[in-house]
């Protein structure tokens, strides 16, 4: 191979390689850097030197008619590839993309996604042990024991010095990795058909280059290709391997990236497990002053303490010494030079949580993750997510237009459907186009009327909506999901439920509903359970126009039924009468959207906690007089038992403001209950007679809210029966029947029972 | 056997190994330390000395937990083991003060009616009303002992003995040395000195470690067995001891019930089902796996004495009853959405759905 071509093989997104690479490009100062990464980026990499650019940025290729069909490459601060460009660009030398174009990769890619699955997993648990799974220096760090590449790479470094010589040894160690997982069999038969083309493209590009530049050059890829780049393969033969390849066409743009994105491995290359500790070791790395494992690992170690302060946990300074110190020795019993992830971890555990994994998990997530969210340039060309909104206004004859303007839709057309779709998903990304005008929509109706008004500030909210994904229904879900794991408020997460039904995008409508689970069970808050169910089965029942996952929002039902009927009583006793209140309000509803849902064990444990409800004699007078009338209402109870707990709720000890709260809450909703059940009117009649003067005064506008729903009608014919005298002489249904059908109803029957073909 | 001990402490059963570890040990000790704090944590996981002597494992479950209490002694830290009763705390205490100060019988049992004389020193009092105080009046105890020979001492069940004076082992564990303000003196702590500290993490009724101790110490939880499967093996391989112990009538095997109380304990334990579907309430009790144990002990005396000859539903839905539900109120709530949720709607469950319903 020609002397003047200088392999560097890195561990994507390692920070001790993106170190020692840095290095080693000083070192060598070569006249042009070639970069794994397709071609396609390089009239982007230019923007890579602006001062708006703040990793972790990815460059986006996607299928110019089908952006769902992308792939990204992500770059953290500490990405070599990332420091290898702005490190050419820092000194004018010239950058080229050698892997294989993005046209190729995407065409690739959705053949494969055609393939059955078992292609890519099947062969992986078949196989032996999958010889790379990862990152092949993962790999070996394994072999030697450690926990990953990078504590790996860290015993490297400190061992032997930085630059040529550690790229020859990694070299000579792939090479060894690779033929050795080639007489394994290989990788999986998808892999090497895709790594054989890369390797390819790469060996022909290196060509050219060497051929077109005088000067060094160094090449930057992944440490698994630098010994195929080193094989001698005639450039015939390559070139063959080119032919006949399936292209599409393509486009590119920077997007910003976020830390929690970074962490998985989507897309392009590999995941990076803790781009917050990545962070941490490219400090010590990467910075200007070298750094002791001392500073290191209180550096960490303060990280942590700051983020638990700031959960509420006191943690002391010296407890953040100790825990150091307790960092630094493990390493020393593990044979480490410097302390891992693991070792900080067991240290942060014993000496600042107390051994309790509950807190750590608390900040772990920021702690390993991060919360950074890169930033694009504003100079820098970047709009996927806005043609996929052009392309669904043109799909849904909907223009941009400044001027309000409203719309009907019918759900039941196809167009209709496809036009709130677009409108429930851009709201769900906080991009307010249209504002749905009834907020009755999707609850057993066909109709949807929305007021539209665009104005350019929301191109802004676009953008900002990428970090989610690259088509709008990508990035509403993916909002969506985000939204539910930050929340663990039981309404919001129902919210959350309904919003990603409306807008089609059942995944994660499932995956919402899940944490709504988890959440209802931490929630104590038994009003707000009761709140959330009717929500529910309104979705369930009348369905949202759209396919429902109805067999697991079903399910979700069932399970906070149960919960809500085993803790009704319980939160019923010794409440304020605010709060009973609002309980009062939320179980009505709650049984009828319980009966509605129609589980009929659910049904009798309500109605054996209403029972238990009524019983209990410190339950709020509004919240038992509720439960009573459901049972009356619901035929639980007959009418005598339902009168005897009636008057025992009235009657002293019973203090008359709590019997007024309870009658009214009793009566509230119709006066038949009066007229039909006599007893339940004599024992109203008694407790009211019985009243002093002053009671009586107090408890006027109590009554008088209980009975001033009843309709003109029914006041009147209660009156009646009170004038009338007939209380106490009539004592059940069956008895009123008789004696209260005046002789013009006996006079219809007979024409009655003509027209409804029943004979006597 | 001559030897008219009930049981042998960890360092005379184990001697061999011992000695083994410390002939093949190189690295560097501690001060005062009989090993190398890698040969500490071997003694404990086990393998082989350099020798080739075979090294048992004293503890069964996550290395890095081990690695990190023996970082924490050479650290000079105290160490505080944390964990449900049945998880090895006070074995593995006995262990590490066995390997690394070569005597595990410096113990100090904390109680309720523990207090400081027995932690700081107390007075021999015909002495001290015969001559007045002087040093051949002090009554040492293991922990002062332990300071002037630089070994380790053990604090059995830390938070059972009053929160005050928990807190005589402040200037202890910070200053590592202990005022005797009647002779104007101090006892100063060698190096080596250190304390190992038990304490069970969810004990009601204990006393809090105050914040300020429990900054000096640094905290290893020792979980429960990790997997069911092997939680499962060791609460039958236990009933089946003990009951054979009690002398208890044989019965048909239970490994199939023991299975469902083992299932039904780390579920409601851990708050979710064991596929990891559905979030469940999680109980007041520990729900440890020393009360598994008893639960089935309960259910097999249940069901030789009174019952069918076998575990079933019945036998066992009484003794889970009241081993899960402690507090009337949150466990009854906890119970029942779980039979709800979960014991209702499992294959083959419905026998235990019906008989605990049957007792609640």
């Amino acid at each position: 191979m020609d002397p003047r071509a200088h392999l560097f093989g890195i561990r994507h997104h390692g920070p001790g390689s993106a170190a020692s690479l840095v290095a080693a490009l000083d070192a060598l100062d070569p006249a042009l850097v070639l970069i794994e990464g397709a071609p396609e980026a390089e009239p982007l990499a230019g923007y890579a030197a602006l001062a708006g650019m703040q990793p972790p940025l990815a460059i986006l290729h996607y299928q110019a008619d089908d952006p769902a069909n992308a792939i990204f490459a992500p770059f953290a601060e500490y990405s070599p590839e990332w420091q290898a460009m702005r490190w050419a660009l820092a000194r004018g030398r010239a950058i080229r993309f050698i892997d294989w174009p993005a046209a190729h990769a995407l065409a690739f890619g959705k053949a494969l996604d055609d393939l059955p699955p078992d292609d890519e997993d099947g062969e992986a648990h078949d196989a032996p042990p999958p010889p790379v799974s990862g990152d092949p220096l993962d790999m070996l760090a394994t072999v030697a024991g450690y926990t990953d590449g990078e504590a790996w790479w860290n015993a490297m470094v400190e061992s032997s010095q930085p630059g040529p010589a550690m790229f020859a040894a990694i070299e000579s160690a792939i090479t060894e990795l690779r033929s050795a997982s080639e007489a394994q069999g290989g990788l999986s038969p998808w892999r090497e058909a895709r790594d054989a083309v890369r390797e390819a493209f790469m060996r022909l590009a290196l060509r050219a280059a060497l051929k077109d530049e005088s000067g060094d050059i160094a090449v930057v890829v992944g440490a698994w290709h630098v010994p195929a780049l080193r094989a001698k393969v005639p450039q015939a033969e390559d070139r063959a391997r080119l032919r006949g390849l399936d292209k599409v066409k393509v486009e590119s743009a920077w997007v910003p990236w976020s830390d929690s994105r970074l962490a998985s491995a989507s897309g392009y290359g590999a995941g990076v497990t803790a781009p917050g500790w990545y962070r941490h070791l490219w400090q010590l790395q990467g910075g200007s002053e070298a750094s002791s494992p001392e500073a290191f690992a209180a550096g960490w170690q303060s990280r942590v303490a700051g983020l638990l302060r700031e959960e509420g946990h006191a943690v002391a300074s010296a407890s953040t010494i100790e825990a150091s110190r307790l960092a630094i020795a493990l390493a020393a019993l593990r044979g480490e030079a410097t302390p891992g992830l693991a070792e900080m971890h067991d240290a942060t555990l014993a000496a600042l949580c107390h051994g309790d994994e509950v807190a750590y998990r608390l900040v772990e997530r920021r702690l390993l993750f991060g919360e950074r969210v890169g930033a694009v340039d504003p100079a820098v060309p970047q709009m996927p997510l806005a043609a996929d909104l052009e392309r669904w206004q043109k799909r849904c004859r909907l223009k941009p237009e400044d001027l309000e303007r409203e719309i009907a839709l019918d759900l039941r057309t196809e167009a209709g459907l496809l036009k709130s779709t677009l409108l429930h998903r851009l709201t769900l990304i906080d991009v307010p186009w249209g504002r749905l005008l009834d907020a009755e929509a999707g609850r057993g109706t066909f109709r949807e009327t929305w007021r539209l008004a665009w104005n350019p500030g929301l191109a802004v909210n676009l953008a900002e909506a990428l970090v989610y994904g690259v088509t709008i229904e990508q990035a509403a879900a993916g909002k969506a999901v985000a939204q539910s794991r930050d929340s663990g408020d039981v309404g919001v997460l129902a919210g959350l439920v309904k919003a990603c039904l409306l807008a089609d995008l059942p995944e994660a409508a499932e995956l919402c509903i899940t944490r709504l689970q988890a959440a209802a069970v931490d929630s104590g808050d038994l009003v707000q359970l009761m709140n959330t169910v009717p929500t529910l089965v309104s979705i369930l029942r009348y369905g949202t126009a759209r396919p429902i996952p109805s067999e697991q929002l079903g399910a979700l039902v069932s399970a906070l039924a149960a919960e809500i009927n085993a803790g009704a009583q319980a939160a019923a006793v010794d409440i304020e009468p605010g709060e009973a209140e609002a309980m009062r309000r939320a179980m009505s509803g709650y049984d009828r959207a319980l009966a509605l849902h129609g589980e009929a064990h659910l049904i009798a444990m309500w109605h054996r906690e209403l029972a238990a409800i009524v019983q209990h004699d410190r339950s709020a007078p509004a919240v038992s007089g509720l439960a009573l009338r459901l049972l009356h209402d619901g035929q639980v109870w007959a009418v005598e038992e339902v009168a005897a707990s009636f008057s025992r709720a009235l009657t002293p000890p019973a203090a008359p403001a709590a019997a007024g709260a309870f009658v009214e809450s009793f009566l509230a909703g119709g006066a038949e209950v009066l007229i039909q059940d006599r007893p339940l009117l004599a024992a109203l009649d008694t407790w009211l007679c019985a009243l002093d003067d002053e009671s009586f005064i107090e408890l006027l506008p109590m009554l008088r809210r209980g009975f001033s729903d009843f309709a003109d009608t029914g006041r009147q014919r209660i009156l009646g029966i009170v004038g009338s005298g007939t209380i106490a002489a009539a004592s059940g249904p069956g008895a009123q029947d008789d004696d209260a059908s005046p002789a013009f109803i006996a006079e219809a029957l007979p024409l009655l029972r003509t027209i409804l073909g029943i004979t006597p | 056997m001559t030897d008219p001990r009930l049981r042998q402490s960890a360092e005379d059963i184990y001697a061999a190994e011992l000695d083994a570890l410390k002939r093949g040990d190189d690295r560097q000790r501690p001060a005062s330390w009989a090993m190398s704090p890698q040969a500490v944590v071997d003694y404990i996981m086990g393998g082989t000395a350099r020798d080739g002597t075979p090294i048992s494992a004293k503890y069964v479950g996550n290395r890095r937990l081990i690695e990190t209490a023996v970082a924490t002694l050479a650290t000079d830290r105290a160490l505080l083991l944390l964990g449900l009763p049945g998880t090895a705390k006070s074995w593995v205490s006995e262990h590490l003060a066995a390997a690394v100060s070569g005597t595990s019988n410096r113990v100090i049992q904390c109680t309720a009616g523990t207090d400081e004389n027995q932690i700081r020193y107390g007075w021999n009092y015909a002495l001290l009303l015969a001559k007045g105080p002087s040093h051949e009046a002090l009554v040492r105890t293991p922990l002062m002992r332990a300071m002037q020979d630089g070994t380790l001492v053990r604090l059995e069940e830390l938070t059972r003995m009053g929160s005050d004076v928990q807190d005589t082992l402040i200037t202890v564990l910070s200053e590592k040395m202990m005022p005797i303000p009647e002779l104007d003196d101090a006892v100063h702590a060698r190096p080596g000195f250190n304390v190992i500290a038990t304490a069970n993490n969810r004990d009601k009724g204990v006393n809090e470690l105050s914040s300020a101790l429990k900054r000096r110490f640094n905290v290893v939880v020792l979980p429960p067995p990790a997997t069911i499967a092997e939680e499962t093996e060791i609460v039958t391989r236990r009933v089946r001891e003990i009951g054979t112990n009690l002398a208890l009538p044989p019965i048909a095997p239970a490994d199939k019930e023991i299975a469902r109380i083992v299932m039904l304990f780390r579920e409601l334990r851990s708050g979710q089902t064991v596929d990891g579907k559905l979030k469940l309430k999680t109980v007041s009790g520990s729900l440890s796996t020393a009360e598994a144990i008893s639960v089935g002990i309960s259910a097999w005396a249940e069901a030789a004495h009174f019952g069918a000859g076998a575990i079933d539903a019945p036998a066992m839905a009484a003794n889970l009853v009241g081993a899960i539900v402690k507090d009337p109120a949150a466990d009854v709530l906890a119970l029942e959405e779980y039979l709800e949720n979960v014991v209702r709607k499992r294959d083959g469950w419905k026998d235990l759905y019906g008989a605990i319903r049957d007792v609640m």
